[in-house]
């Protein structure tokens, strides 16, 4: 089972994203900072970030520059409120990016390309 | 023959024919003796032959008349001479009492040289034939105004002129800008050539002497002035400022009647020169305050329009930045509701009661979720990415001002070097800033134990370019390499993303972005950016 870390620091959105992955069979944990991030990534090997450009205290980018330094094998999919990064970071740290969006399609399209690629790549 | 038989003819009575000197109207002296001796004889050649000639055969006392006679006449030409002396130094004086009066409140430099070459020129004043007046800039003395005839019969209908108007000297000194640039015209081809190094001789001897000096045909001077004076001798009188600073100088001659120029005249002229140069200092002093008066008005409007635009600038990123951060927080709980509504929506039954009620939260849900996306888009067109024409040299000088205060607490000193009338680029104004901004940061804190910072612009084919030049220690090789990457910083305190986003702005705008570095020596940072053709005359959109 593929295992997918979801950080973001609002609950609700987690829960949201929670149940859809959950639904189509990945392993979902969670993570609302980036300590917490850091000790689950450190304890076991995770298949795919969700990361929120956004926290309340920190800078989604600060994780995802440390991410791609530590864990460069792990992909990540940038989350954002609003489209603004999509032209600026996704090509070289990001693997794909998302605008946040109730409607978990986009989400769920991304993530299965990421797999896939990864998955011909091993 | 003055002798008559045994008499001579001073002292013959009434006989017309021993005196040819006495006109018809002068009948009285025909038999007044004395008058006829004090007015005719005192001159005659004839009666000093007579004393001679008597002296020798009758009396030797008569040796003595003559020597009293020339003694009285060396007298009278000496008093003659003073009295000459007095009334043309009474005339000066009083011409200069009216120049000096007519100079005081004038400020107009034309006007000060024209009265100053009519003093010098006038009848009244010294009389000379003509004059012209150069003035000194930049170690240079060129001719600025002539006044005077060219030719005798253009000088005998000025005279004349002059006598049939019966013109005064408050009248000669009034100023007539109609004359004035008549004269002016009249001598363009002489004042033109009249270009000088000030060191060029006569110029050398007169500020160095600081009197005024006659030159004569056998002085060695520039060849521009023998060739247009030839041998005829002229005077030259220099204008000081009261710092001993050449103002100036005054040419002057009598080429038409070459009358020779007496010592008191050219005490009088060193007068005249002085009432000039104070006047001509004053005049130059006010017109260089009044330019500075100028400059210094135009640089205020200028700051105070500046700092509208920083501020609207500021006001407008502000607005667009805290108008983001509430999209943000109303984002996260939209999509919690609707992407919960929609969970909730899978795990009910189709044909649950519940539904209409979930379907109507997804529905609103969305709505809110669409508005906000609309709102985004809009917020960012106007305050993010609004695209303007962009004046980039204003955009440096704005962002100078900004930094040159902070810069200087560094030790750096910002230089400008902005070409003129740089044509406009398009872009997001804001952006460009920052991006410049950026750049000149990055210059600064390249320097940390101060420096010179040089801004220049230019155009080269269809692009402006702006290079950046600090004279730091400059960027190792590795540190080059990923200068532009994102996320790297060589800062305690930086994101990574200044130079990054400076490069992703100047490219956007279709520009582009190089480093030249040399070891030891400093950095160059060139931007070149494709400029809006056709609109270089076109008001800027922004401001």
């Amino acid at each position: 089972m593929r295992k997918i870390l979801i950080v973001d620091d609002e609950p609700n959105v987690r829960l949201v994203y929670k149940e859809v992955l959950s639904e189509k069979g990945y392993e979902v944990l969670e993570a609302e900072s980036s300590r917490e991030t850091f000790d689950i990534l450190n304890r076991e090997p995770i298949d795919l970030l969700v990361l929120d450009i956004k926290l309340r205290s920190e800078s989604g980018l600060d994780i995802l520059q440390r991410v791609s330094k530590q864990f460069p094998q792990i992909p990540v999919v940038l989350c954002s409120a609003y489209i603004s990064f999509q032209n600026d970071y996704t090509s070289w740290l990001a693997d794909s990016y998302i605008v946040k969006s109730s409607d978990p399609e986009d989400l769920l399209k991304e993530i299965e390309k990421i797999i896939e690629k990864r998955g011909k790549g091993l | 023959m003055a002798r008559f038989g045994e008499e001579y003819c001073w002292t013959i009575r009434d006989d017309p024919s021993v005196c040819p000197y006495i006109k018809p109207e002068e009948g009285h002296l025909l038999s007044d003796i004395e008058s006829r001796i004090r007015e005719k004889c005192i001159d005659c050649p004839e009666l000093r032959k007579d004393l001679k000639e008597l002296a020798n055969s009758k009396d030797s006392v008569f040796e003595v008349f003559l020597v009293l006679l020339d003694e009285m006449l060396r007298r009278e030409q000496r008093i003659s001479s003073f009295i000459k002396s007095a009334e043309i130094k009474e005339e000066i004086f009083d011409f200069l009492v009216k120049l000096s009066s007519s100079l005081k409140p004038v400020l107009n430099r034309d006007e000060i040289l024209y009265k100053a070459l009519v003093a010098f020129t006038a009848g009244g004043g010294l009389g000379f034939n003509r004059a012209f007046a150069l003035l000194a800039a930049n170690g240079r003395l060129k001719g600025y105004f002539a006044l005077g005839p060219l030719s005798p019969e253009e000088a005998v209908s000025i005279w004349n002129g002059i006598n049939e108007k019966n013109l005064t000297v408050r009248d000669l000194l009034k100023f007539s800008p109609h004359v004035f640039y008549k004269e002016k015209e009249k001598f363009k081809d002489v004042l033109e050539v009249m270009d000088f190094d000030i060191e060029d001789e006569p110029f050398n001897r007169l500020f160095k002497t600081g009197t005024a000096i006659v030159v004569g045909p056998d002085d060695d001077i520039s060849p521009v002035l023998r060739s247009f004076y030839k041998d005829v001798p002229f005077c030259a009188v220099p204008f000081f400022s009261h710092r001993g600073r050449p103002l100036g100088a005054v040419l002057l001659d009598n080429f038409l009647t070459g009358r020779e120029v007496s010592h008191d005249e050219i005490k009088a002229m060193e007068i005249f020169a002085t009432e000039v140069s104070i006047a001509l200092e004053r005049a130059l002093t006010y017109e260089e305050l009044e330019e500075k008066i100028g400059i210094l008005e135009e640089a205020n409007t200028r700051l105070r329009e500046n700092q509208e635009l920083i501020m609207k600038l500021r006001s407008e990123a502000v607005i667009g930045e805290m108008v983001l951060q509430l999209i943000h927080s109303f984002k996260n709980p939209v999509v919690a509701i609707a992407g919960l509504a929609r969970v909730l929506k899978k795990k009910i039954q189709p044909n649950s009661g519940l539904s209409k009620y979930i379907d109507a939260i997804l529905q609103e849900a969305i709505k809110l979720e669409n508005t906000l996306r609309d709102f985004v888009c809009f917020v960012r067109t106007k305050y993010i990415s609004e695209k303007s024409h962009i004046d980039v040299t204003r955009v440096i000088e704005l962002l100078c001002q900004e930094k040159r205060e902070k810069a200087k607490l560094q030790g750096v000193e910002i230089r400008l070097n902005l070409a003129k009338n740089l044509p406009l680029v398009l872009g997001n104004h804001y952006q460009l800033y920052t991006c410049i901004e950026n750049l000149v940061n990055n210059s600064i804190e390249a320097m940390p134990k101060g420096g010179k910072l040089f801004i220049e612009s230019g155009v080269q084919n269809d692009f402006i370019w702006i290079s950046i030049t600090d004279t730091g220690p400059g960027i190792p090789e590795d540190v080059m390499k990923n200068l532009f990457k994102p996320f790297f910083t060589t800062k305690n305190i930086g994101s990574g993303l200044g130079l990054y986003t400076s490069k992703e702005i100047i490219e956007k705008m279709g520009g582009n972005i190089k480093v030249s570095c040399e070891r030891g020596k400093g950095c160059k940072v060139t931007v070149s950016l494709p400029y809006v053709k056709g609109k270089e005359d076109e008001e800027n959109t922004y401001s």
